[in-house]
């Protein structure tokens, strides 16, 4: 059941000192990779609610970030909405598309369920690739960030703009952590586990699987308006299932069903994917810098690593540690 | 899943139930109800069945394995199902409990037409049952099974912005509720580590828990040892004489003395219905099913 595990709250201040470290003593190559880190962070959290907590293995995630996108894209060139209205208005957009896509997804289970998401997430893609007005395969450039002139800070500085994602990020993680801990995440956990029974018990399951695959959406929908904001451009490459598998990888590789699992996935991936695919790297270790070319296999026998030595993630091999410790303390005392 | 369910999504807002519900009878003003049947001339509220199967008919491929069964409950009977292996029984169990839309025939809960309604929406109308086969959220604790149960029947699942632990009244409901049946030892226990016969009375306290007017029992201590038979009896027969029970149960002896009344089943077909006295003096019931005990 949510709440019951004690190394949550410490792992998650660990990961907040660790990335507010980082942030301090950071260049502008490093606040740029915590931008990303903080963003993947939320993808990634929204996605291990579905599959972590809810059971509802999705291979489509990457629709609602795109969505997410391009609605903030459309926003802030086309209506000239400042940054912040217009990741609103994308956090609606994800959510009314989850809510559309929900109807259909969540009447199956298991692999048909995966089957369509999947579906979903190449039709947006499809969509965004042929559609002109958005650019098609070429994107949309020049979104803006938030204007913060007021408060004397330049979003576009990215020691600014990684600060505002990585609050954004606790801001999640906090929504998400009082939406697991209540009622509604206990009940999604119990579908998760027996939903024959929560529905004999007099649960309208479907109705539960639909309001989280629509809070899913609209905070991935919420990441893709972050990731619009940073790269200040948006291509349909955003919506593609590798995407999405990407963020599945993260939330597999970080612990599935621990919000703060799904959050260390994210930092893990992002820093892995930055420092393989560099050269430099290689070199400082004393290995040629061409395996930079090959950084892609690396990260798959790293993720072979992780899922058969730790086949419950970073996050859970550490929270099985840290229990496995407690008990020998206690049989100790 | 009607058109309008995809507003649903309301319902786990604050107060949401209410305004899906209010927004849902907006949506249907001008159309009859959907489950509610025009009230019976004459009717008795105190008299009218609480469940009513009429006519269930339904076949698996060519086999059909319950046909035109007629299934009336009065409110606080307690009625007993036998029949020999492949009779229909828990095939009529799974249409009366939702599991199974029949071929023909209806089912109606206190007058509510629930022929094709979900299983969860005819709990909320007061049926439960439990499983053939136990049926329970194995790797977490007895009050977490219970607490589960105990949000739904409080009306608090869907709340999703105030912890769960901060329910009280939730988690003392599931205290109660393991007391009162015994189960208030083994409240931390993982269910999974919990004997089959303590996992048996845990399985009719998750129905319970959502005070039931009707409960559907699958055999209730089937696989039990004789002390589990009469620790289950005894918690069947103490259950709240108000309760509507119906009953599969191949023990002969604790149906017989539980049963107000006994429908036996024979290939998909009511072989006789009538008190209990009646069926173990039936000279048919012995021959086609109790003679081969």
């Amino acid at each position: 059941m949510p709440g019951r595990d004690p190394l949550h709250l410490p792992a998650a201040a660990a990961l907040v000192v660790a990335a507010g470290a980082a942030w301090y003593g950071g260049d502008f190559f490093l606040h740029e990779v915590l931008a990303e880190i903080a963003i993947f962070a939320i993808f990634a959290m929204s996605l291990d609610l579905l599959v972590g907590y809810a059971g509802l293995v999705s291979l489509g995630h990457a629709a609602f970030f795109a969505a997410g996108a391009y609605a903030t894209a459309s926003f802030t060139v086309f209506l000239g909405w400042p940054a912040p209205a217009a990741t609103v208005a994308a956090v609606g957009c994800a959510a009314a598309l989850a809510a559309v896509a929900g109807v259909f997804a969540i009447r199956v289970g298991g692999v048909f369920f995966i089957m369509i998401t999947l579906a979903l997430g190449q039709m947006v893609y499809a969509y965004f690739f042929k559609a002109r007005e958005f650019g098609a395969d070429d994107g949309m450039a020049g979104i803006p960030r938030p204007d913060l002139a007021a408060l004397g800070l330049d979003a576009a500085e990215p020691h600014v703009f990684s600060a505002l994602t990585l609050i954004a990020a606790v801001a999640v993680w906090v929504l998400l952590l009082v939406v697991v801990r209540s009622p509604f995440g206990a009940m999604l956990v119990a579908i998760h586990r027996n939903e024959s029974r929560v529905r004999a018990l007099g649960c309208p399951v479907q109705r539960y699987k639909l309001a989280a695959f629509v809070l899913a959406g609209a905070i991935g929908g919420f990441a893709g308006s972050l990731i619009a904001q940073h790269t200040g451009f948006v291509s349909p490459d955003l919506g593609f299932w590798t995407v999405s598998g990407e963020v599945l990888i993260m939330v597999i590789v970080g612990g599935m069903g621990s919000l703060v699992g799904a959050a260390l996935g994210a930092a893990v991936l992002v820093l892995l994917r930055h420092e393989l695919s560099d050269g430099a790297f290689w070199e400082a270790i004393g290995l040629s810098a061409d395996l930079a070319s090959y950084w892609q296999f690396v990260m798959g026998l790293f993720f072979i690593a992780v899922v058969l030595l730790a086949g419950d993630g970073l996050y859970g091999r550490l929270a099985s540690i840290a229990r496995r410790g407690r008990r020998l303390r206690r049989r100790g005392a | 899943m009607s058109l309008w369910e995809p507003f649903s999504i309301v319902a786990v807002l604050p107060t949401g139930d209410r305004l899906y519900s209010r927004l849902s009878s907006i949506a249907r003003r001008g159309r009859p109800p959907r489950w509610r049947e025009p009230p019976r001339a004459g009717g008795d509220a105190m008299s009218a069945p609480i469940l009513r199967a009429e006519g269930i008919t339904h076949a698996f491929g060519s086999l059909v394995v319950t046909d035109a069964v007629t299934l009336t409950l009065a409110p606080g009977e307690r009625h007993g199902l036998i029949g020999p292996n492949g009779a229909g029984k828990t095939t009529l169990f799974n249409i009366i409990a939702g599991e199974i839309v029949p071929e023909a025939g209806s089912v109606h809960l206190a007058g509510v037409n629930v022929t094709r309604a979900t299983p969860d929406r005819r709990a909320r109308l007061g049926l439960a049952r439990s499983f053939q086969r136990n049926n329970l959220f194995t790797d977490l604790t007895v009050r977490e099974n219970l607490a589960i149960a105990c949000a739904i029947a409080h009306r608090v699942s869907h709340v999703a912005w105030k912890a769960f632990a901060r329910h009280r009244e939730v988690h003392e409901s599931a205290e109660a509720q393991a007391a009162a049946l015994g189960l208030g030892e083994v409240l931390d226990t993982v269910t999974r580590h919990l004997s089959y016969g303590t996992q048996r009375q845990l399985e009719i306290a998750l129905a319970l828990a959502l005070e039931p007017k009707i409960l559907l029992l699958d055999e209730p201590t089937a696989g039990m040892s004789p002390e589990e038979t009469a620790a289950m009896q005894a918690m069947i027969a103490a259950l709240p004489a108000t309760l509507t029970l119906l009953v599969i149960e191949h023990d002969m002896e604790v149906l017989f003395g539980l049963a107000d009344r006994i429908t036996v089943l024979d290939y998909g077909k009511v072989l006789l219905q009538g008190e209990p006295r009646e069926v173990r003096d039936s000279d048919v019931v012995r021959s086609r099913y109790l003679g081969t005990q």
